[in-house]
């Protein structure tokens, strides 16, 4: 009997002080709350979704390219996606955002390239992201 | 002839005179440095250029442009926040988005509460509210979102692995009993600003779930600093958040 009523002082004494933690944490999710309730940002530096995709100038794009170095010939689609990535980010970009079909039409037009020509995959990858 | 060959060779002169004022009309105004226009970041599966407000008359509105919040709980924050974490600024940020998040080794971390990061954030960011960090360690959610940065559940290991590792063998300083930090991607946290303890709470809770505080950044200008030098912002789509509430 006592050991019951011990175990339940026990729980009250351990609620009670806990308890103003939880109300302090409580309160200042509620102040954060009230202050993102009426937040606004300033609207002249947001995009909106549509402003979102790629109406990028590419022209800007390639020059994120991290190497002007040339793409070397005969690479497996593996390697070659690989080189895109580490050398030529930018075109990598836009490459990524192909389904896996015109990914595999872009590596056939660079296999079939002597001296692949970065200008003209750049091209390539564009006109099928356009289509 | 000798006329006309004069003027045809004037006119080529000056337009290749004028050219290079032709190529720098095309230049921002307001740039990011001096030798830095804009960035791209590569975002939700969209491509968005991170420049500043052109509009050199443009004076900042809405929430950001004001000055003071109850203190406590809105209260200004030291520059350094922890113990080996870096506190960067937008430059840094901005470096980080073109390097270690364009290669995946990094995640920008917008660690507010979904409420404000759905009314716009900065491109590149994933919201993982600070309260995820602050969660008991055996958290389910806690560890997918760790498992998601790179972190590796630890607790197979053995007795005597764990002994090496307390001693400071097999990078034992970046595991702990419970998860593997070694392959952890760097974070750059921020929120709101300056007078913001959200980001600088999801730092301590990291840190205290033994993520190296040398793999941690905390960009405290925030929200407000972005803002007010003019920077693109994004509303995200509802993907982006790692927690509802």
């Amino acid at each position: 009997m006592f050991l019951k009523h011990s175990s339940i002082i026990c729980v009250i004494i351990v609620w009670m002080l806990a308890a103003p933690s939880f109300a302090a944490e409580d309160a200042y999710l509620k102040m954060l709350e009230g202050e993102a309730e009426n937040l606004e940002l300033d609207k002249s530096s947001q995009l909106t979704e549509g402003e979102q995709h790629l109406s990028v100038n590419s022209r800007h794009l390639w020059e994120k390219e991290l190497s002007d170095g040339q793409l070397s010939a005969g690479l497996e689609q593996k390697e070659f996606e690989q080189a895109l990535r580490q050398n030529f980010y930018g075109t990598f970009v836009f490459f990524d955002k192909l389904d896996s079909t015109d990914k595999q039409t872009i590596y056939y037009r660079y296999s079939k390239m002597a001296e692949p020509d970065l200008d003209v995959i750049r091209k390539d990858i564009l006109g099928l992201l356009k289509q | 002839m000798n006329r006309y060959f004069i003027q045809i060779a004037g006119c080529v002169l000056l337009s290749s005179a004028l050219l290079p004022f032709q190529v720098a009309a095309e230049d921002l105004e307001v740039g990011i440095t001096k030798d830095k226009q804009y960035a791209f970041v590569d975002y939700d599966n969209d491509l968005v250029k991170v420049q500043r407000i052109q509009d050199t008359s443009h004076v900042i509105d809405g929430s950001y442009a004001k000055t003071s919040r109850p203190c406590p709980p809105f209260c200004v924050n030291p520059i350094k926040i922890a113990d080996g974490v870096n506190t960067v600024g937008e430059i840094e940020l901005i470096k980080f988005m073109e390097t270690s998040y364009a290669l995946g080794h990094g995640v920008i971390i917008d660690a507010r509460t979904p409420s404000w990061f759905k009314k716009g954030t900065i491109p590149g960011s994933v919201n993982i509210p600070f309260t995820m960090f602050e969660r008991p360690a055996d958290d389910p959610e806690l560890a997918a979102v760790l498992e998601q940065l790179g972190a590796v559940n630890h607790e197979s290991a053995g007795s005597i692995t764990r002994t090496l590792e307390k001693l400071g063998l097999f990078n034992g300083d970046e595991k702990t009993d419970q998860w593997d930090f070694s392959n952890a991607k760097e974070l750059l946290l921020w929120c709101n600003g300056p007078w913001c303890g959200q980001s600088p709470r999801a730092i301590h809770g990291l840190i205290s779930l033994g993520y190296p505080a040398e793999k941690l950044m905390y960009y405290r200008g925030g929200m407000q600093m972005w803002q007010s030098l003019g920077f693109t912002t994004v509303i995200p789509k509802a993907e982006s958040t790692f927690a509802s509430k």
